[in-house]
C-alpha cells in the first residue's frame, strides 16, 4: 500500500505539492490525473525516492521514503515520460546492466531477461543498438527494464504518451496482462479514456492538492449524479410533465425530441420513486435512465474552471464602461 | 568479485568510439614527436660541436614529463565534465537513481571510468618516458615517485571533474568550471613548492604533503559529488 500524508513540497518560491494525501491500495490499477504542472510526477518522484517531501510522509508497504531506500527500490519499477538511452548500447547489453544495477546476474536473471524482451516483441532486436529503436519500441523497453527486478509496484508516467493507436493499444494490453498477475499499478496519464479503460482506482490533483480520490465506479456515480435523468415518453408530454410539477425534488425540465431532460436532486431510491410516480399517473414511459456521466466532464468540473474563475474575477474588478 | 556496473556500462560505450583510440594515439603521437625532436636535436649538435651532453638527454626526459602532466591536465575535465552531467542530459540519472544503485556507486564507477582512460594514457606512454634509461641520469625511485604524481593527479583532476559535473546541468558548464578549478589548483601546487622554503615545508616532505592533500581533495570532492546527486531532504530552520 501506497501512503501520502498531507505532502508539502516546493522549489523556489513554487509549491509543486500543497498538501498532497493519496492512497493506493495493493493490487489496485491507479489512474493518477491532472492537469500539466498539477504535481503528479513529482508524487511519483517521491514515490520512487527520487525526491524528498519539505513536509509530510510518504509510505510504500510501511516503509517511510527515504529511510530504507534499498528495499523500498527494490519494490518499485519506474516508467518515466522519456526513455533514457544509451545510444551505444545494445538492447540486451541495456537490459543486462540494469539487472546489474540490481545485483541481478546470474542464469535466472538472463532467462527472465529473455522473457521480458518477448513480452515486448523485442526478442528479435535484441542485438540492435538503441538509437535505432523508434519511440515505440523505446518505450516497450522502458517497461521491460522497470520489470527487470520483478518489482510489486509498477509506476508508469505518461506511458502512452507520443505513441501511434497500434502501439497504444499493444501497450495497454501489456499493463492490463501485469495488472491481472496482482502487481500494483499506478498510472499518470492525461489521456482519461485510458485512464476510465483501465484503472480501477483514481486520483485526480490540482494544484498540488488531491481533489477526488476513490474507486472509478464511485467516482463516476458522483459525476452522474449531476447529471439530467432522460424520460422518454410515446405520445403525449402532457402528463408527465404534470406528474413532474408535482414532485419537490425535479429542479428543471427541458424537452427535446420527445425526451424530458430533468434535473433531479434526489436519491437512487427517489428515482425509483419517481418512475413509480409516473407509471401510476399513466404516463407511457419508454425510457428512463440517467446520462451517464464521464471523466472528462469530471476531469473539467474540477480542474477546468480555474481560468473561467479567473476571468469573471476580472470583470468584476473592471470598472471600465463597455463600447 | 562483482564490477561496478556503471564502470562497465561506461568501458563498453566508451570503446565503441572513435574517441579512445583517437586520444591514444595523439597523445602518444605527440609524446613521441616531442623525444624524437629533442633526440634530432642533441645529435644535430653534436655533429657540430663533437660532444654529447648528458643533460640534454635529461632533458628529453623533463620534457616529455612535463607534457604528460599538461596532457593529463586538459584531458580530463574533458573526460569526466561529461561524466554526471552527460547521465543528466540522457535523462538516465533518475532512472539510475530508481535502482538499488548508491550514489557512490555511481560517483565510484565514473571515477573508475575516468581512471581507465586515463591510465591507459599513462601507461601506453611509459615507452616513450623509458627513453631516458639509453643513458642512464634517472633513477627508477624518480621514474616511480613521478607515475605515482601522474596517478594521484589523475585522481584528483577527475574528482574535480565529477563533482562540477555533478553540480552543472550542461556538459559546456561544467568543463568550463573543471579547467578553471584544475588550473586554479595546480597553480597553487606550483607556488607551494617554489616558495616552500619560505612557507617552512621541509624538502622532504612536500612530495608526500602534496599526495596526501591531493587525494583527501579528491575524498572530499568525491563525497560532494555523491551528496549533491543524492535525493536529499531541505534543512528546515529552526524557529525562535
Amino acid at each position: 500500500m501506497i501512503v501520502l500524508e498531507n505532502v508539502k513540497k516546493s522549489y523556489g518560491h513554487m509549491n509543486a505539492l500543497d498538501g498532497l494525501t493519496m492512497h493506493i491500495e495493493d493490487g489496485a490499477m491507479y489512474g493518477f490525473v491532472g492537469p500539466n504542472g498539477s504535481g503528479k510526477t513529482t508524487a511519483i518522484q517521491m514515490m520512487c525516492g527520487l525526491e524528498y517531501p519539505d513536509e509530510g510522509t510518504v509510505k510504500v508497504d510501511d516503509m517511510e521514503a527515504g529511510s530504507n531506500v534499498r528495499r523500498l527500490k527494490r519494490r518499485i519499477g519506474y516508467v518515466p515520460d522519456y526513455t533514457g538511452t544509451y545510444p551505444n548500447l545494445r538492447i540486451i547489453e541495456y537490459m543486462d546492466f540494469f539487472a546489474e544495477c540490481y545485483d541481478m546476474k546470474d542464469q535466472k536473471t538472463k532467462r527472465r531477461i529473455q522473457n521480458l524482451l518477448s513480452m515486448v516483441g523485442l526478442q528479435e532486436r535484441q542485438t540492435q543498438f538503441m538509437d535505432s529503436l523508434n519511440r515505440g519500441a523505446q518505450q516497450k523497453l522502458s517497461l521491460a527494464r522497470a520489470l527487470i527486478h520483478d518489482p510489486k509496484i509498477l509506476i508508469l508516467d505518461e506511458p502512452t504518451a507520443g505513441l501511434d493507436p497500434n502501439t497504444k493499444f499493444e501497450f495497454r494490453q501489456m499493463i492490463a496482462n501485469l495488472a491481472d498477475s496482482g502487481k500494483t499499478i499506478i498510472i499518470s496519464s492525461n489521456v482519461l479514456n485510458e485512464i476510465s479503460e483501465l484503472c480501477t482506482d483514481i486520483g485526480i490533483i490540482d494544484q498540488g492538492r488531491m481533489v477526488m480520490e476513490g474507486k472509478i465506479e464511485d467516482v463516476l456515480d458522483q459525476v452522474n449524479a449531476s447529471n439530467p435523468i432522460i424520460i422518454s415518453i410515446a405520445g403525449s408530454l402532457g402528463s408527465a410533465l404534470q406528474a413532474l410539477r408535482t414532485d419537490r425534488l425535479v429542479r428543471s425540465v427541458s424537452i427535446r425530441n420527445n425526451e424530458l431532460f430533468i434535473t433531479y436532486a434526489g436519491s437512487k431510491k427517489d428515482e425509483s420513486n419517481l418512475l413509480k410516480k409516473l407509471v401510476e399517473a399513466g404516463v407511457p414511459v419508454r425510457g428512463f435512465h440517467r446520462e451517464k456521466g464521464n471523466l472528462e466532464s469530471l476531469f473539467l468540473q474540477l480542474t477546468g474552471t480555474r481560468e473561467e474563475r479567473r476571468v469573471t474575477y476580472y470583470e468584476a474588478e473592471s470598472d471600465f464602461p463597455e463600447g | 568479485m562483482r564490477l561496478n556496473p556503471i564502470f562497465l556500462k561506461d568501458e563498453i560505450t566508451s570503446s565503441r568510439r572513435f574517441a579512445l583510440p583517437a586520444l591514444v594515439t595523439l597523445v602518444n603521437g605527440s609524446l613521441s614527436m616531442l623525444v624524437l625532436l629533442n633526440l634530432f636535436y642533441i645529435s644535430k649538435s653534436a655533429r657540430v660541436t663533437g660532444e654529447i651532453s648528458y643533460v640534454n638527454f635529461l632533458r628529453i626526459y623533463y620534457i616529455a614529463a612535463a607534457a604528460e602532466i599538461l596532457l593529463i591536465l586538459l584531458i580530463t575535465p574533458a573526460l569526466t565534465a561529461t561524466s554526471i552531467s552527460g547521465e543528466r542530459e540522457r535523462k538516465t540519472l533518475g532512472l539510475l537513481l530508481t535502482t538499488q544503485l548508491d550514489p557512490w556507486d555511481i560517483v565510484i564507477g565514473k571515477l573508475m571510468g575516468a581512471l581507465g582512460t586515463l591510465l591507459l594514457l599513462v601507461f601506453t606512454s611509459t615507452p616513450i618516458l623509458a627513453t631516458v634509461y639509453i643513458y642512464g641520469g634517472i633513477t627508477f625511485y624518480q621514474i616511480l615517485v613521478f607515475f605515482l604524481f601522474l596517478v594521484t593527479s589523475a585522481v584528483f583532476c577527475s574528482s574535480i571533474g565529477i563533482m562540477v559535473s555533478s553540480f552543472f546541468t550542461t556538459t559546456a558548464a561544467a568543463t568550463a568550471v573543471a579547467y578553471v578549478m584544475i588550473f586554479l589548483s595546480y597553480t597553487v601546487m606550483l607556488m607551494v613548492t617554489v616558495f616552500r622554503a619560505q612557507l617552512g615545508i621541509p624538502d622532504n616532505r612536500i612530495l608526500p604533503g602534496i599526495f596526501i592533500v591531493l587525494l583527501l581533495l579528491s575524498v572530499f570532492l568525491l563525497y560532494l559529488s555523491k551528496r549533491h546527486i543524492a535525493p536529499h531532504r531541505k534543512r528546515k530552520l529552526r524557529e525562535g
